[in-house]
């Protein structure tokens, strides 16, 4: 929480920005003196400065569920906010190695959860590599560069489908094979390894989780479309602190003497032990002035009801004129979360009472029901420099805000529109 | 920001593609093509390939001054779609653009160097220690 505060802190800091535009003059001269160096070292970045608001103060809107802080009727900095530097350094034409951290508003450790790549790269033949060490996940199209607002049109990758991952990096080896195919392009990738993520709970209360991983992902291209397919299949077998609900539940033993067959939920409060698997389809056109892109996924997690499962889609398409790029993008994401009727108990304790609520919320409160509209603009208006606006207009369905910060007393509004406007910029 | 700015702004932009000049491709002289084709060239440009049709490793340079004609060229699109598709590609770790000298001199000691350099000049600077696999018509 004291790094969180700290990072919020030197985000709103005017000096802040001013020195790393400072740094970024600077290394753009480097770069030019560097380049002919052998080895090859350069060193990199990107970011967003951004202000984001909504018209409510009842649910907070927050890019996915990396954190547990979201903007409001006062408009939030951090929310689409963040600064990238990559160092690389190519070693000769075999191997190279990649280190990127992201300053940015997530839970969790300050360094650690937010370096998003540290790998050495072997590169075995011309169309075949190794990565060895933290890369990013290949899950869904974005999901290795939703950092780099520099590199797609919109202010953040499509909510409804990236909202609900956490996970920026993982630890492992992948593989890359490329081969020319019918006039294109068809790229294999697998990776196998372990993730390391900090999550908030809906609750706020932070948890450690530890995933063994398998990933794999074919892509596609020629001219000007770009086709994919990927599935990912995550095995949570670390998990801690425990759920304190299970604890007091197995640990008091005459619960159910007051309070009949509240012991049949402990199971379900388990969650180490749960495998996702993720499928996803995406499709991507681009000639120049007509862009286009869709994806699909189902998410599948045997139902659990801390993460049920879910399925998602979006459509967004854009047309360039001149140096502006208009855009429109539909998104939709549904969970088929069950309802868990919890008894009362016997004895109307504050306490068992307190209990129940917790419990009932834990079991029944993760779904995700949302669809929304956007539209925006972005405006190349320098080099290596462009600026968004974007207008997104959300629905909510009943119990389904898990990709928003919920408030503790209000309940969810039923729409939402999300205003924002930032600046995107590499160096 | 003032408007005097916002206007010096806009000139540099307008500036930036208004300066035109006929990039020619240049190799290394022991390369043995003789010749590049558009779309091999793109490939190479764009990371899509990294080696040569014959096999051998391809190392291809930008020149910072030549470089918004150039990929308008060669790809038919304005260099900020350039810049965006190499920052998809430099920031997920997956490889990285070609590396960018300041001029036509720095480019051809590159080429010159390394046997399996490629990249372009302005026409008047070509000169016998580079060979020309190219030029745009």
């Amino acid at each position: 929480m004291h790094a969180d505060y700290k990072l919020l802190v030197l985000l709103r800091s005017k000096l802040f920005w001013q020195y790393s535009l400072f740094l970024i003059l600077l290394w753009g001269q480097a770069n030019v003196a560097q380049a002919e160096l052998s080895p090859h070292f350069s060193f990199k970045g990107f970011g967003t400065f951004a202000v984001t608001g909504t018209d409510t103060d009842a649910i907070g809107f927050r890019r996915d569920t990396s954190t547990a802080r979201g903007a409001t009727k006062s408009w939030s900095i951090p929310t689409d906010s963040r600064l990238g530097f990559q160092l690389d350094a190519d070693f000769n034409e075999d191997f190279s190695a990649t280190a990127q951290w992201v300053l940015r508003d997530r839970s969790g450790q300050f360094f650690e959860q937010n370096l998003d790549l540290a790998f050495l790269r072997w590169n075995i033949s011309p169309d075949l590599y190794v990565r060895f060490g933290r890369v990013s996940p290949d899950v869904f199209m974005m999901t290795d560069h939703r950092n780099v607002g520099y590199a797609y049109p919109w202010m953040r990758s499509p909510h409804e489908f990236y909202g609900y991952i956490p996970i920026y990096h993982w630890d492992g080896i992948d593989i890359t094979k490329k081969t020319e195919f019918d006039g294109g392009f068809l790229t294999l990738k697998v990776f196998g390894g372990y993730a390391f993520t900090q999550v908030n709970a809906p609750n706020k209360m932070l948890f450690d989780q530890g995933s063994a991983v398998f990933s794999t992902s074919l892509v596609y291209e020629k001219g000007d479309w770009t086709g994919r397919a990927a599935y990912s299949h995550i095995d949570l077998n670390h998990l801690s602190p425990k759920n304190p609900l299970e604890e007091i539940i197995a640990s008091t033993p005459a619960i159910d003497m007051v309070w009949p067959g509240v012991k049949a939920f402990t199971p379900l409060l388990k969650f180490t032990g749960t495998t996702f698997n993720y499928s996803a389809l995406g499709l991507k056109y681009d000639d120049g002035l007509w862009l286009g892109q869709a994806e699909a996924s189902y998410v599948d997690s045997g139902n659990h009801p801390f993460v049920p499962n879910v399925a998602s889609g979006y459509l967004s398409l854009g047309r360039r004129i001149s140096s502006f790029t208009m855009y429109s993008l539909l998104g939709i994401s549904k969970s088929f979360q069950r309802n868990f009727d919890i008894p009362n108990p016997r004895v109307p304790d504050p306490q068992l009472l307190i209990l129940k609520n917790e419990l009932s919320n834990t079991l029944n409160n993760n779904g995700i029901d949302e669809k929304s509209v956007s539209l925006g603009l972005r405006w190349d208006f320098y080099t290596n420099m462009a600026l968004k606006a974007q207008w997104s207009h959300y629905w909510l369905g009943k119990n389904g805000t898990q990709n928003w910060v919920e408030d503790p007393v209000q309940s969810a509004p039923s729409e939402v529109n999300v205003f924002s406007v930032g600046m995107d910029f590499v160096f | 920001m003032t408007a005097m700015k916002i206007i010096l702004l806009l000139f540099m932009v307008v500036a930036s593609f208004s300066a035109s000049a006929e990039p020619v491709v240049i190799a290394n002289v022991n390369n043995k093509l003789k010749e590049i084709d558009v779309s091999n060239l793109q490939d190479i440009y764009m990371g899509r390939v990294r080696s040569f049709k014959d096999g051998s490793m391809a190392l291809p340079i930008d020149q910072a001054k030549l470089r918004a004609d150039f990929y308008q060229k060669l790809t038919q699109r304005p260099i900020e779609q350039i810049n965006a598709y190499w920052a998809r590609i430099m920031f997920s770790g997956e490889a990285s653009p070609p590396r960018i000298m300041p001029d036509d001199v720095s480019v051809i000691r590159i080429v010159k160097e390394n046997s399996g350099a490629i990249g372009y000049i302005s026409a008047e600077s070509v000169n016998k220690e580079v060979k020309i696999l190219l030029r745009f018509k």
